[in-house]
């Protein structure tokens, strides 16, 4: 057996025995287990529920429209837009804005109608949901915070106006399209 | 040149070329971080709108808002028999309207200031305009007061007309009894504007 091979034997054997011996040191050690729990993480989500209606509100009219497509708004016009939402949140630290996305609304009357977004708690009522209250920092914007029952039903209402001294050649055979309209809930960083 | 001056200067040259292989590894180790911070930045921006704090949204199909439009149309006036037309006299002629907008309009007519050619011959002029009726005749008559032609102005609601409808306007134009002899055989334009306003809701 020549050198080599000797080796080889060697170093395996030294090898298979630190393997073997893995944890089995001389030294005393000991280890147990303790039952933290789990964390869980909140959640936040917003769904539809059912279609929106439109209702004219123009001069305090409360006339229901049902295809708001065939409906040619003028200045002076003034329409609503009624969604019923489900509005889940829950975690300990959780606080979101409730807002509507500026650049889900397109067409050419964009920046020419106004648009403003409120919630209530029922069609009608003037009263905000549980757990949502209005931000005073930015109007048209809501802060949503959980609620025992882990969800709550908001009515969400768009209005959208041509005001009166809108200039007319700008105005006239335009389109606000909200077909995509977005309703956003983001949590705000914990302070 | 002497063998023992050449291998001084490959001595003198080894460290040089070490010092040079050490900068090329600095350099391509730089580089490889280079691309690797690269990297992780372009992962960073792609991952935009999954950082750690909650969203959601809801999209909800509101349909499309369209705009309606304010459009009105004039036709000419019916041919005037101005050679009738005398110290004293006047002349009537008709005239359709039409909105072919998609609200209801306001109309308002007003005359317009003639031409420094034509004002000698206009300011002997008045003016009256009616909407005509069903049935009757544009004459003096129908036509109700009449101003001063340059001068004339219905007020902001002369008529309301909806949207795709027309009416027909009778107008009558009488020269001043006392007209200066300057006036006759002169032709002038009289101008009338129709103007048509949105019936606010």
């Amino acid at each position: 057996m020549n050198k080599l091979v000797k080796g080889s034997i060697a170093a395996a054997a030294g090898v298979a025995l630190l393997l073997g011996g893995a944890g089995t040191f001389a030294l005393w050690n000991a280890n147990t287990e303790v039952s933290a729990a789990s964390v869980s993480s909140g959640t936040l989500a917003l769904t539809t529920s059912g279609a929106g209606t439109w209702t004219d509100i123009t001069n305090g009219r409360n006339v229901a429209i049902s295809d708001v497509s065939q409906y040619r708004i003028v200045p002076g016009n003034k329409l609503r837009f009624t969604q019923t939402m489900k509005i889940d949140a829950s975690g300990n630290d959780l606080v979101a804005d409730l807002a509507y996305s500026t650049a889900s609304v397109t067409g050419s009357l964009k920046g020419i109608a106004t648009t403003t977004m409120s919630v209530s708690s029922a069609a009608g009522s003037s009263a905000l949901p549980a757990g949502v209250t209005a931000d005073p920092a930015a109007p048209g914007s809501f802060v949503v915070r959980p609620v025992a029952a882990g969800s709550t039903t908001a009515v969400v209402t768009f209005v959208v106006e041509l005001p009166q001294a809108t200039e007319g050649a700008a105005s006239m055979n335009g389109t606000l399209d909200l077909s995509k309209l977005t309703f956003t809930l983001k949590q705000r960083a914990i302070a | 040149m002497s063998r023992p001056a050449a291998a001084a200067r490959r001595h003198r040259a080894e460290p040089s070329r070490r010092a040079g292989g050490l900068r090329r590894l600095v350099r391509s180790t730089w580089s490889a971080t280079g691309l690797v911070v690269v990297g992780l930045l372009a992962l960073v921006a792609t991952a935009g709108g999954t950082y750690a704090l909650l969203g959601a949204s809801a999209t909800s199909n509101a349909s499309v808002i369209a705009s309606g439009s304010a459009s009105v149309t004039v036709g000419s006036v019916s041919s005037l028999d101005v050679a009738k037309l005398g110290p004293g006299r006047s002349v009537s002629g008709t005239f359709v309207v039409r909105n072919t907008g998609t609200v209801p309009l306001q109309l308002r007519l007003t005359g317009t200031t003639p031409t420094s050619v034509d004002a000698a011959v206009v300011g002997e002029l008045t003016a009256a305009v009616a909407v005509l009726r069903s049935g009757s005749s544009c004459a003096v008559s129908t036509a109700g007061a009449s101003t001063r032609a340059a001068s004339f102005d219905t007020g902001a609601s002369w008529a309301v007309l909806p949207a795709g409808q027309s009416l027909t306007a009778c107008l009558v134009l009488a020269l001043d009894a006392d007209a200066p002899a300057t006036v006759q055989n002169t032709a002038a334009s009289v101008g009338f504007v129709v103007a048509g306003t949105q019936v606010a809701p």
